[in-house]
């Protein structure tokens, strides 16, 4: 577990912190620029010290000021992977990556070989940073950081300086950093794409506090999650398992908690469980059997929230089993449809709209 | 063009000062462009025009007061003669640390110019991987600046060698022990018909002045040029 809860004022910004995430997975720290993401980080990694408060990582305690502890960053082992991922200049590819290796005392986890394999940085090793392109650079960056066996990995928007095809392959390798190499990560972004893709976790912040924070999937699929609920690309996570093979012209079948859906692609393997985003704007509601439609997942829920956003449109929750759906209609959609909460409805979804993986179209669209 | 013997002395005394001073001066500029660049403490301006003084003073002022400090009546003088029975005034030593001093502000510039020009972040990269000050210090820091301090001691040696009103004032023109290029200059001038010399010896200091500041420039734009990209 991942216990933090401080408080620093910095000039006229003051931030107050306070959340836990799981010692696994990764944890994402949304928020606009200046809600105090970075600021966060630089808490955990100790570049800068609170006023007053704790962090600690599993048995470890980062800093507690009331106990008088305050370990230097140096022997915190967090890897801090910064934006320009800051390479050192004067050093080469391969220097810079066994630059933490050399000073870390024990050795555990993945093996300098996995990284570089898994990172593709083999043909890399005899560079100088500055040859090296943005993605390539990110890419040493996390290397080096993985190789200095990190117990919690700190990620500051490293997908920000990069175009949409260099985002995909980070995103990807992180993705596979997760899942091979058990590191959790905190990591901090602004983008939604980001989050939807990696984090299973999610900490949002503005203003220098923590205005939720929770499982991903229940903060998303929500009318009064602040920050998101008002985003016009708002929508629901859906964790589904994949019944069946890729058809030729019929995508593929898969389970979403006893009812069946129907994809166009994935990456994924049968029996697997996989993440769908579903922007809300995408999901049509219906309070009779839908017949004639060319719409292939047709969903039974109840309705459990309606929230009028005040922009013209409304937000309404549809509970799917312990699943959560939202849809965006119309305040005139509502009032003639009779939608109210406990209403039996349906929901469809057009197949090309479930975007698996998660937010794999956004992030190519951002 | 020939040199006679003591014209070629006067060219090695001012190489042994030069290389003397900056023995000395450049683990000080080092020192002090790094607090300078680095560190904020009560009394830091007053430092950086401590260090900057020389720039400014005459250099007759330098070496009189290294003379009331280092001469054998002043404090530290007495204190080294008696318990190390160490004598600076009229040595090449004492000459080096009248050229040294000169030097200092220029040198103490350069480094720290280069030390600033260098990402903090990059320092709290290697923090972050476990590398302790002095570790930083060694394996980030200084490799970084080494082109601002190459080009500080380049620098330096050159103003080292041409120095004048320090040395005389302090170590005295002293053939062979603190008569460098720029004493034997004024000697030959002062003396009928050394014209010629003085004409020779000029030469030699001006190239010996114009290979050190290209060296510098060289130097500085390779600093630059690795700073600047992270």
């Amino acid at each position: 577990m991942i216990y933090v809860d401080v408080s620093v004022t910095r000039g006229d910004f003051f931030l107050d912190v306070k959340f836990e995430a799981s010692a696994t997975g990764c944890t994402a720290i949304f928020g606009a620029s200046g809600s105090g993401k970075s600021t966060v980080l630089d808490l955990i990694n100790g570049s800068l010290r609170p006023d007053r408060g704790r962090i600690t990582l599993g048995d470890r305690v980062l800093i507690d000021t009331e106990r008088g502890i305050n370990l230097p960053p140096e022997q915190r082992a967090i890897g801090w992977v910064p934006q320009d991922g800051l390479l050192f200049p004067h050093l080469k590819v391969s220097a810079n990556l066994d630059f933490g290796a050399r000073r870390s005392k024990h050795r555990h986890g993945p093996s300098r070989e996995q990284i570089i394999e898994t990172l593709g940085l083999g043909s890399l090793l005899d560079r100088w940073p500055r040859q090296l392109s943005g993605g390539e650079r990110q890419r040493v960056a996390l290397g080096r950081a993985l190789l200095a066996n990190p117990s919690l990995l700190l990620l500051d928007e490293p997908l920000a300086a990069l175009d949409a095809p260099r985002k995909n392959e980070i995103v990807g390798l992180l993705d596979q950093i997760k899942q091979r190499f058990f590191i959790p990560s905190i990591h901090v972004t602004h983008s939604l794409a980001e989050v939807l893709r990696l984090a299973d976790q999610l900490v949002l912040l503005d203003g220098g506090a923590v205005i939720a924070s929770g499982n991903i999937q229940d903060l998303l699929g929500r009318t009064d999650t602040p920050l998101l609920s008002m985003r016009n690309d708002i929508g629901s996570l859906l964790s589904l398992r994949r019944l069946s093979d890729q058809a030729e012209d019929a995508g593929f079948e898969a389970d979403l908690d006893g009812q069946r859906v129907y994809l166009p692609s994935s990456a994924t393997s049968i029996g697997e469980h996989f993440r769908a985003y579903v922007p809300a704007n995408e999901v049509i509601i219906a309070t009779q059997t839908p017949m004639g439609l060319s719409v292939r997942n047709i969903l039974r829920g109840a309705i459990g929230r309606i929230r009028d956003r005040g922009d013209g449109t409304v937000l309404v929750e549809i509970e799917l089993g312990p699943q959560r759906l939202l849809s965006a209609v119309t305040p005139a959609a509502v009032r003639s449809l009779g939608l109210v909460v406990g209403l039996e409805v349906f929901a469809l979804i057009k197949s090309v709209s479930l975007d698996a993986p998660a937010g794999f179209r956004l992030l190519e669209a951002s | 063009m020939t040199l006679s013997d003591p014209e070629w002395l006067a060219v090695l005394t001012s190489l042994s000062v030069a290389a003397r001073a900056l023995l000395f001066t450049l683990p000080v500029a080092i020192a002090l462009g790094w607090i300078l660049a680095r560190k904020k403490f009560l009394g830091r301006s007053l430092l950086d025009a401590l260090v900057h003084s020389p720039l400014v003073l005459p250099p007759v002022v330098v070496g009189y007061v290294l003379l009331l400090i280092f001469g054998v009546q002043g404090p530290v003088g007495r204190w080294l003669d008696t318990t190390f029975d160490v004598r600076l005034v009229f040595t090449t030593n004492g000459a080096a640390l009248a050229a040294g001093i000169v030097a200092l502000p220029i040198m103490i510039r350069t480094i720290r110019l280069s030390l600033e020009a260098i990402d903090p972040r990059l320092e709290l990269a290697a923090r972050c991987l476990g590398a302790s000050a002095i570790d930083r210090f060694f394996s980030i820091t200084l490799p970084l600046a080494l082109p601002g301090i190459s080009a500080a001691a380049v620098l330096g040696f050159a103003i080292c060698l041409g120095e004048f009103g320090a040395v005389i004032t302090f170590a005295a023109n002293v053939p062979g022990e603190t008569q460098t290029l720029a004493l034997a200059i004024y000697g030959a001038l002062q003396t009928p018909g050394g014209e010629m010399i003085a004409m020779k010896l000029a030469l030699i200091s001006m190239t010996i002045a114009l290979f050190a500041l290209l060296a510098a420039e060289w130097l500085g734009r390779r600093s630059r040029r690795w700073t600047r990209r992270s």
